[in-house]
């Protein structure tokens, strides 16, 4: 379960990103976060998966302290527990598609078994296993998503965090997100999505949407 | 002067030419010898020496170079010299091979490796066994404790460092050379070189191998 | 110890491959680094060996004689009072000298040697028991040989006497020598030859070689010896050793010093390189952080990347040295050390390589360059990474 309370975000040039907020998260939920751009949903995602430190509040997973753990323990919580699929994707390009959604396990240092189990079955479940040798950068934008997406659940986390994932899709690829998405659901992870994109809002296996604007919650 | 003592002055100047030299023991021996076994091991080897009756007539008869390719005076001079002083004599000296130790072999006594101090080794030679020591004081130890059934001692000569036998050297104690042991008897093949040393490193004592009781031996190791 | 993680090493690899040119220009580096300290320790170790060789080639005790303070010839009349002294094992006569060879450019050294005598010396020795150097004939060393071929004397030699005389001496043929130095400079003859060419006189001698059997006595020896004729330069074998390895000391010292300056400069380039990582590199280590990877595991790639390249860098230009060396001679190098009598010989280095001298390079090029590229790789895997994804 996920808990922000009272938090508060002012970057460093005193743009206030979130102002007073206070969330909870059920376990096995599927929450849209709803905004336009800049409106704090990206900084909401960043906080729970302690790439960012809160100003003023507190993050709790499961009752831990997120927002209070040193860098260290922090990747580690990071990747033990959380899948994120960036906006830009942040796969590195010059490497093959099996080698981007390996790095997340490189530190565990597995069995080459139980590894290739893992990186196979990721990689099945979002199609990407017939291009897993091709290098990112001469992938198309639907497989380079895939890849992110596969990256993300390699590790079979319990926090799945998704900001903008259809901006640059059109629209048969955005379908094909949400293909996916149903198929994540299914999985009975914590889902948040971050979009301002018109076809989440929809959808009957979505949980709660949350409005965000100006860094504050608006009540619907 | 009178034909007589002119003859009589050619004589002796004629005899003296074939006649025994005058060098000293040191000199023969690290010098003339050598070189005289060298000059017959290469080139006269033919000669034989038991042939000659007296020292002038080896000599005349290699200088008349009958018996072997030129040589100039000073190789014929040692040739003779080593034939008639070493080789004729060599059933009389008796000569030890040099002591030589192996990376295994340890002195009983205080269990010290030999290899590390091969110009110190000595030896007692039992009749059915050797037995090696770093030093004169160790092997007179031993000495005292197994005097039985001895074949031959043997210790190594401080200058020459050759081997030669211990019962008959002469020993000096006292002095500011030590052995891989501390203080040391010193072994000379005789009293000059003895006493030489007694001098340079300024010894206590001079001994026979007889003379050495164990409380001397035990001395040296206070 | 848990077991190498396989696939870091293989992401570090790769990674090296991926930013080629920055670890290009690093490993050439030092490379350079490695290659040219290696050269001056080979150099160092091969000269050592053949001065130490050429050193215990000569007698325990030399003595010269003096005349107002210079060196002079001695008569071998004082040997038989030199030979009663205790502890001495045998005193001979050396005639040996120089000769101007200076149309060839060489200056060779002239040995005379009595076959019937005692010889400290390996090569000579050899020599005086296998050859039969007759009045008017020579033994020459190797090189000495292509020397005076090359100036088209094969089958003889015409030296100039003191009194301008000439006296033909014949090529009997080469001996081959211990070392280098004697292979190249050395002519061996007869003695009494020699003392003619050099315009000696009978009993004349150059210096005396003095065997002493037991080593304990040297100094007891050298005590006498100077005493029974204070005008005697009286040198013991180890004191030369002590001079001349004082001597090769300072020159190493001072190379040292300006090597170690070069280092610096060198640890300074690598580290300010290795600072500047590229906007896709600090991308690519955000990118890490963000998918999980701890600082630590960030600086273990970049420390296996680091050993790697090190490694390889230590290897190629541990190659490069002893082909400099030991195949083109080591030139310049070789002159930092050598400066006696320029004598345009083919002097070939000695191969001489050991585990020391390896591990000293291995420490001074491999920690080196692990310290200037994890520091700055540390300091970048601490950023935030969320700046980076952006």
């Amino acid at each position: 379960m996920i808990r922000l309370e009272h938090i508060s975000k002012i970057y460093d040039n005193d743009i206030v990103a979130l102002d007073d907020i206070n969330l909870i998260f059920a376990e096995g939920e599927l929450v849209i976060l709803k905004g336009v751009s800049g409106s704090g949903k990206s900084t909401i995602l960043s906080l729970i998966a302690g790439l960012l430190k809160p100003t003023k509040g507190d993050v709790l997973v499961d009752k831990k302290h997120i927002s209070k753990l040193p860098d260290h323990f922090c990747s580690q919580y990071r990747r033990d527990n959380i899948g994120f699929i960036f906006q830009k994707y942040n796969l590195i390009p010059t490497l093959s598609v099996v080698d981007n959604i390996l790095l997340p396990l490189i530190p565990l240092n597995l069995d080459e078994k139980e590894l290739h189990v893992k990186l196979e079955s990721v990689m099945k479940m979002f199609s990407i296993v017939h291009k897993k040798d091709i290098i990112v950068k001469n992938l198309s934008g639907g497989e380079q998503q895939r890849t992110a997406i596969a990256r993300a659940n390699v590790n079979n986390p319990k926090i799945i965090l998704a900001d903008e994932p259809t901006a640059n899709l059109d629209e048969k690829l955005s379908l094909e997100f949400i293909k996916i998405l149903k198929e994540l659901k299914s999985l009975n992870k914590t889902i948040i999505i971050a979009t301002h994109d018109p076809l989440f809002f929809d959808l009957d296996f979505v949980d709660r949407i949350v409005e965000i604007h100006n860094g504050k919650l608006v009540c619907s | 002067m009178s034909y007589f003592k002119i003859f009589l002055l050619l004589f002796i100047f004629s005899t003296s030419l074939f006649s025994y030299p005058n060098y000293s023991q040191a000199v023969k021996a690290k010098k003339l010898y050598p070189m005289g076994e060298k000059i017959y091991k290469r080139k006269c080897s033919q000669i034989e020496v038991n042939l000659y009756k007296s020292y002038e007539q080896l000599h005349q008869a290699i200088l008349s170079k009958k018996i072997c390719p030129t040589l100039n005076k000073k190789y014929a001079e040692a040739l003779s010299l080593y034939l008639w002083d070493v080789k004729r004599a060599s059933k009389k000296h008796k000569h030890y091979k040099k002591l030589t130790v192996t990376k295994d072999d340890k002195c009983p006594v205080c269990g010290m490796f030999l290899y590390k101090y091969p110009r110190w080794a000595t030896r007692i030679e039992y009749k059915d066994k050797n037995v090696s020591f770093d030093g004169v004081k160790d092997l007179m130890k031993y000495y005292f404790e197994h005097p039985k059934n001895i074949k031959d001692i043997l210790v190594q000569e401080y200058y020459t460092q050759e081997t030669i036998d211990g019962t008959k050297a002469y020993y000096v104690l006292g002095s500011d050379v030590y052995g891989p042991m501390g203080k040391e008897l010193i072994a000379f093949k005789d009293k000059a070189s003895a006493e030489r040393f007694y001098l340079d490193h300024k010894a206590k004592k001079i001994l026979k191998f007889d003379e050495i009781t164990p409380e001397i031996v035990y001395k040296l190791d206070e | 110890m848990k077991k190498i993680n396989f696939y870091l090493l293989e992401y570090a690899i790769n990674y090296i491959l991926r930013y080629k040119s920055k670890n290009i220009f690093i490993s050439i580096v030092l490379t350079l680094l490695v290659a040219i300290l290696a050269s001056f320790f080979f150099v160092q170790n091969s000269l050592k060996l053949e001065f130490e060789s050429t050193l215990d080639a000569q007698p325990q005790i030399i003595i010269t004689n003096q005349k107002a303070g210079r060196d002079t010839t001695v008569d071998e009349k004082v040997i038989d009072k030199l030979l009663n002294i205790n502890g001495v094992g045998d005193v001979v006569s050396r005639v040996w000298g120089y000769y101007d060879f200076s149309h060839m450019n060489a200056k060779f050294i002239l040995v005379g040697i009595d076959e019937f005598e005692n010889q400290d010396n390996a090569t000579l020795a050899s020599i005086a028991q296998n050859v039969d150097l007759n009045v008017s004939s020579m033994l020459v060393g190797q090189g000495v040989k292509k020397t005076l071929s090359n100036s088209y004397y094969r089958k003889y030699f015409n030296f100039i006497l003191p009194d301008g005389e000439s006296k033909k001496i014949y090529i009997a043929g080469t001996f081959k020598a211990t070392t280098q130095f004697e292979s190249n400079d050395m002519i061996v003859m007869n003695k009494d030859t020699l003392r003619n060419i050099f315009g000696y006189k009978k009993q004349e001698a150059t210096d005396l070689a003095v065997t002493v059997n037991n080593p304990k006595e040297i100094a007891s020896v050298i005590l006498k010896i100077q005493n029974m004729y204070p005008t005697f330069k009286v040198v013991a074998r180890k004191d030369l050793k002590t001079v001349l390895q004082s001597q090769f000391n300072t020159k190493s010292s001072l190379f040292l010093i300006l090597f170690m300056v070069s280092l610096f400069t060198f640890f300074m380039i690598i580290y300010d390189k290795s600072s500047g990582l590229s906007s896709e590199e600090k991308k690519e280590i955000g990118i890490l952080k963000a998918i999980g990877w701890r600082v630590e595991d960030v600086l273990k790639a970049r420390f296996y990347e680091a050993l790697i390249l090190s490694f390889f860098s230590y290897i190629i230009g541990i190659i490069i040295a002893l082909f400099f060396v030991y195949i083109l001679n080591a030139p310049i190098l070789k002159n930092i050390f050598i400066d006696y009598h320029t004598i345009e010989n083919n002097f070939k280095l000695p191969f001489v390589l050991d585990y020391e001298t390896l591990l000293l390079l291995f420490l001074l090029s491999v920690p080196v360059y692990l310290f200037a590229t994890i520091i700055p790789s540390w300091r970048v895997a601490t950023l935030d990474a969320d700046e980076v994804i952006r």
